[in-house]
C-alpha cells in the first residue's frame, strides 16, 4: 500500500474519531439540556396551574375544566389531580403520537420523565396536589433536528478537511515520488540527478544521499568505460599515426563482409609507400616517420566528411581506407587527387628513391578477407610507381531486376532462415531470423543478392515491415522467440515506431520478439533508438544491438541510456577484448556491460578454442556456425 | 482553596449536628463568636434553652413557645438587611443578625418545630396578602388535622389565631416542605427551598 493511502487512512480514522467524539459530547450535553428544560417547563406550568386551580375553591369539575384546557395544548403526557389522601380526583393521559424521530435514534439516549407537582389550595386549606408529566416528543424532535444539523455540518467539515488533506499530501509526497523515480532509475541503470531538492528535511536527506550515490555509480561506470576504450585503443590503434592498425582493419572489413545489409558492397583504397623500408635504413626513422604521419593526415582529411569510411595503417608500408556502400566510380576522382597530393608530399620530404602506389579494390559479401588482401598484393605488383590501378566494375551482374524488386519483397516471397542463440546448457534463448527471397523461378536469393538494391531503392522499411508481418503470421514461428534485424531507416521513421507498436499489440501476449539493430547504424540514430527500445520494453518485447564494437571517440553512455537486452559481439573481437596482454583475463568490457544487466552474446562463433576461451572468461551465450548454421523454415 | 474549604465543611458537618437536627452545637457557637460577638452566643444559648423547655410540653404549647421566641426578633426588610430583594435566611443567620422579614420568621419557626419533633406534614408555608400593610406576606400554617382550619403563626399578630380569625390576611398559595422534596432522582421542584436547605445543613451563619 502506498504511503499516500496509509496516511489518508490514518488521517481519516483520526478525523472520524475527533468528529465522532465532538458529536457524542455535543449530543450528550444537548440531551442533558433537554432533560433540564423538560423539568423546568413542567415545574413552571404546574406552579401556574396550581395557582389557577386555587380559584376553583375546591370545585373538582371547575378544576377538571382548567386541566382539560391546559392538557389539550398537547405539551403534556399526563396531568393528575390528587386529594390530600392520595386519591385521584381527575386525570388526563395522552396516548403516544407518531413523531418523525426514528426509533433507533430514541434508543441512543434515555430521558428521565420528570414529574412536577404543586399543592392546590382552596383558601387556607390545601385540597390536594397537581402533578404534571411533560411529553418527551418535543425534546425528541429537538434532539433529532439538532443531530441532523450536526451531521450536516460535520459532513461539510470532513469534506473540506479531506480536500485540503489531499492537496497537502500531494504537495508533500511529490518530492517522495521524485525520489522513488530516481531509485527506480538507478535499479534500471539510469543515472538521474534530482535537481529539485525537497524542503522536507527527511526527503531532502534521502534525495541528497541518492544524488551522491547516483553520481558515484555514474563515476564508476564512466571510469570503466574509459578503461574499455583505452584497451580497445591499445589493441586496435597504430601508435605512430593514431590510425587503426591491421587488427582494426580486419575487424571492420570482416564486419562489412559479414553484413546482411547495405554495407555489402564497397571499395578499399590502399596507399603503398614503395621503397620505404630501404629509406628507413638510409635516411633514418625520423624522416620516414614524418612522411608517414603527413600522408596519414592527408588521407584522414580526405575522408573527414564520410563518417562510414574506415581508415587503418595495415602494415609499415600501407594505409588503407574502406569505403562501404561505394562504387569505384565514386572514389575514382578522390583517388586521383589523393595520389597527386601524396606524390607532392613525398617530394617535399626529400626522401629519395621512394614511390607511391594507390590501389582501388572492390569488395562484395562474396569475398573473403584473405582473398581481398591477396588481390590487393597482386594489384600492387602490377602497378607502376606513382600510379593508380585501373578497375572495371561489372554492373551487368545484377542478380535481380530493379523493376521486380518491389514486387519481390512482398510477404509471399519472403523466407526466413533461423540461427539459434544458445546458453551454456545448450538451450536456445532465441533464434535470429535472416531474410531470404524467392525469385520468380522459386530459387532462393541470399541477403547479399538483394539487400544492396533494396537499400538503393529505399525499400528497407517496406522490407522490414513485410518481414515482421511474415514473422508474426507464420505458423511455424508461433512457439519460437525470434530476433528480427531492422534497418536504420526503419528506426529513424517515427511512423514505423507507431506502426510496430500497433502491430505488436495484436500479437498473443505470450509471444516475445527481439529486434536488433547494428551498433554502427545505432550510432546514427541513438535518440530514435531510445524511443524504440522504450516502446519494446513497455510492450514486453526486447531490444538488442548487433555487431557491437567499441567505437573511437564514442562515449559508451549510450548503452546505459538504451539498456538493450543483449549485445551481440563478434567472437574474435570479444576474445581479443577479454584477453589480457599476458594471457590473463581483462574483464572491463564484460563488467561494464553486465553491470547494466545486458546479456553478452558471442556471435559468429566458428572456432572452438575461441569459444572455450570466452566461456572461461564468463561469456554465457553463443551464436555461430560452430553451434548451428542458419536453417530455412 | 475551594477544595480545602469544601473538605473542611464536610468534616464540620459530620462532627456537628446541623441546626434542624437538634440544639445549636458548641462549635457553631464558637464560630459565631469569632464572626460576630459574644451577644450572639447568648441568643443561641437562649434558643437551646427554649428548645429544652419545650421538649416535653403539648403541641399547642410548643407552637406558642416557638412563636413567641422568634417574634421577639425585630422586623427588617431584606433590602436593608441583606441588600437583596428577597433573601431566605437560615435560623442561625436570623438569630445572629437578630432581625429579618416575614419569611425568616416562618423558616426559623418551622425548623424549631421540626426539631421539637412536630409532624412537618401539618406545617405549610403559606403565601398570603396582608390587607393591612398592602404587601405580600408569609405565614406558617398549622393544620392540626387534614381539612381542619389552620392556625396561623406570623410576626404581625403575636397571637396564634385560627385562619378564620385572620381577616387581615388573604391566602394565595400553600406549600409543604415534604411535598417539595425531590421525587425519585430528579432535582428539587422548589429551587429557593433547596438552596435554603443546603445552607441550613452547612450551619451557615
Amino acid at each position: 500500500m502506498s504511503l499516500f493511502k496509509q496516511i489518508t487512512i490514518i488521517m481519516s480514522f483520526f478525523l472520524l474519531f475527533v468528529l465522532a467524539s465532538v458529536m457524542a459530547l455535543n449530543f450528550h450535553s444537548s440531551a442533558k439540556y433537554a432533560q433540564d428544560e423538560l423539568l423546568n417547563n413542567a415545574q413552571n406550568t404546574v406552579s401556574s396551574l396550581s395557582l389557577s386551580l386555587a380559584n376553583a375553591n375546591g370545585n373538582v369539575s371547575a378544576m377538571a375544566t382548567m386541566i382539560n384546557a391546559l392538557f389539550d395544548s398537547g405539551y403534556f403526557q399526563q396531568i393528575t389531580l390528587i386529594d390530600t389522601q392520595e386519591n385521584v380526583l381527575f386525570e388526563r393521559i395522552q396516548t403516544n403520537d407518531q413523531t418523525p424521530v426514528p426509533l433507533w435514534f430514541k434508543s441512543l439516549y434515555t430521558l428521565d420523565t420528570p414529574v412536577a407537582s404543586a399543592t392546590v389550595s382552596s383558601g387556607w386549606k390545601p385540597v390536594g396536589t397537581v402533578q404534571i408529566v411533560p411529553t418527551q416528543d418535543n425534546a425528541d424532535i429537538k434532539l433529532y433536528e439538532n443531530f441532523l444539523e450536526l451531521l450536516q455540518s460535520f459532513a461539510l467539515i470532513a469534506l473540506i478537511t479531506f480536500t485540503l488533506l489531499y492537496f497537502l499530501l500531494r504537495l508533500i509526497l511529490s518530492s517522495l515520488k521524485r525520489v522513488t523515480k530516481q531509485a527506480e532509475a538507478v535499479s534500471s541503470n539510469h543515472f538521474i540527478i534530482n535537481t529539485s531538492v525537497p524542503s522536507t528535511k527527511e526527503f531532502k536527506e534521502v534525495t541528497l544521499a541518492m544524488n551522491k550515490m547516483v553520481e558515484k555509480v555514474k563515476d564508476i561506470f564512466e571510469k570503466e568505460a574509459v578503461s574499455v576504450q583505452d584497451y580497445h585503443r591499445l589493441l586496435y590503434t597504430d601508435e605512430l599515426t593514431a590510425l587503426g592498425n591491421r587488427n582494426y582493419f580486419e575487424l571492420k572489413l570482416n564486419e562489412f563482409l559479414a553484413s546482411q545489409e547495405a554495407d555489402t558492397k564497397g571499395v578499399i583504397l590502399t596507399l603503398f609507400l614503395d621503397g620505404i623500408i630501404e629509406a628507413n635504413k638510409t635516411m633514418g626513422h625520423e624522416k620516414v616517420d614524418d612522411l608517414i604521419q603527413s600522408l596519414s593526415s592527408l588521407l584522414r582529411n580526405k575522408i573527414k566528411d564520410m563518417d562510414q569510411a574506415v581508415i587503418a595503417r595495415i602494415d609499415g608500408t600501407k594505409i588503407s581506407i574502406i569505403f562501404p556502400r561505394m562504387d569505384a566510380d565514386n572514389i575514382q576522382e578522390l583517388a586521383e587527387e589523393t595520389l597527386a597530393q601524396a606524390i607532392m608530399k613525398l617530394e617535399q620530404s626529400s626522401i629519395l628513391d621512394c614511390g607511391i602506389k594507390l590501389i582501388l579494390q572492390i569488395y562484395t559479401t562474396q569475398d573473403t578477407l584473405s582473398g581481398l588482401l591477396d588481390q590487393i598484393e597482386n594489384k600492387l605488383s602490377a602497378t607502376q610507381k606513382n600510379m593508380l590501378n585501373s578497375i572495371t566494375e561489372d554492373n551487368a551482374e545484377a542478380i535481380i531486376e530493379r523493376e521486380t524488386i518491389e514486387h519481390r519483397i512482398k510477404e509471399h516471397s519472403i523466407a526466413l532462415a533461423l540461427q539459434d542463440v544458445f546458453d551454456l546448457n545448450g538451450n536456445s534463448i532465441h533464434a535470429e531470423a535472416y531474410v531470404r527471397l524467392y525469385d520468380e523461378h522459386q530459387t532462393l536469393l541470399e541477403a547479399g543478392d538483394f539487400i544492396p538494391l533494396v537499400h538503393k531503392m529505399r525499400l528497407d522499411t517496406k522490407l522490414d515491415q513485410n518481414v515482421i508481418n511474415y514473422a508474426i503470421k507464420e505458423e511455424l514461428l508461433q512457439s519460437r522467440e525470434i530476433a528480427v534485424n531492422i534497418s536504420l531507416r526503419f528506426v529513424q521513421d517515427r511512423d514505423m515506431l507507431k506502426w510496430l507498436k500497433e502491430r505488436l499489440a495484436s500479437v498473443h501476449e505470450n509471444r516475445v520478439f527481439n529486434f536488433e539493430i547494428s551498433n554502427h547504424n545505432l550510432l546514427h540514430c541513438v535518440d530514435e533508438a531510445l524511443e524504440f527500445s522504450k516502446m519494446l520494453t513497455q510492450s514486453g518485447h526486447k531490444f538488442g544491438i548487433d555487431r557491437f564494437t567499441v567505437e573511437e571517440n564514442t562515449n559508451l553512455n549510450y548503452l546505459q541510456m538504451l539498456t538493450p537486452d543483449y549485445l551481440k559481439i563478434d567472437s574474435t573481437y570479444l576474445h581479443e577484448m577479454v584477453q589480457g596482454k599476458q594471457g590473463q583475463i581483462n574483464n572491463a568490457l564484460k563488467i561494464l556491460i553486465e553491470s547494466l544487466d545486458i546479456k553478452i552474446i558471442a556471435s559468429n562463433t566458428e572456432d572452438n578454442k575461441v569459444k572455450e576461451a570466452l566461456q572461461a572468461a564468463g561469456i554465457k551465450y553463443f551464436q555461430g556456425s560452430l553451434l548451428a548454421k542458419p536453417t530455412l523454415i | 482553596m475551594p477544595i480545602v474549604k469544601l473538605i473542611l465543611i464536610l468534616l464540620f458537618s459530620i462532627h456537628t449536628l446541623a441546626f434542624n437536627e437538634g440544639p445549636i452545637s458548641e462549635e457553631v457557637m464558637a464560630k459565631a463568636e469569632r464572626k460576630y460577638s459574644g451577644l450572639i452566643v447568648s441568643r443561641y444559648l437562649a434558643y437551646n434553652k427554649m428548645l429544652k423547655e419545650a421538649e416535653h410540653i403539648s403541641e399547642r404549647n410548643k407552637l406558642q413557645m416557638v412563636n413567641s421566641f422568634f417574634n421577639a426578633v425585630p422586623f427588617q426588610s431584606d433590602i436593608k438587611n441583606w441588600k437583596q430583594d428577597d433573601y431566605w435566611a437560615t435560623p442561625l443567620e436570623f438569630l445572629a443578625r437578630n432581625k429579618g422579614d416575614s419569611e425568616d420568621y416562618v423558616i426559623a419557626k418551622y425548623f424549631a418545630l421540626k426539631t421539637l419533633k412536630l409532624d412537618t406534614k401539618k406545617l405549610y408555608f403559606t403565601y398570603v396578602n396582608s390587607e393591612k400593610f398592602k404587601r405580600p406576606h408569609m405565614v406558617l400554617s398549622y393544620f392540626e388535622s387534614p381539612g381542619a382550619d389552620p392556625f396561623v403563626l406570623d410576626n404581625i399578630n403575636e397571637e396564634i389565631l385560627s385562619a378564620q380569625d385572620r381577616e387581615d390576611l388573604t391566602p394565595i398559595y400553600n406549600f409543604n416542605a415534604d411535598t417539595v422534596k425531590t421525587l425519585k432522582n430528579q432535582q428539587s421542584t422548589h429551587k429557593k427551598w433547596e438552596k435554603l436547605i443546603k445552607r441550613v445543613k452547612r450551619n451557615k451563619l
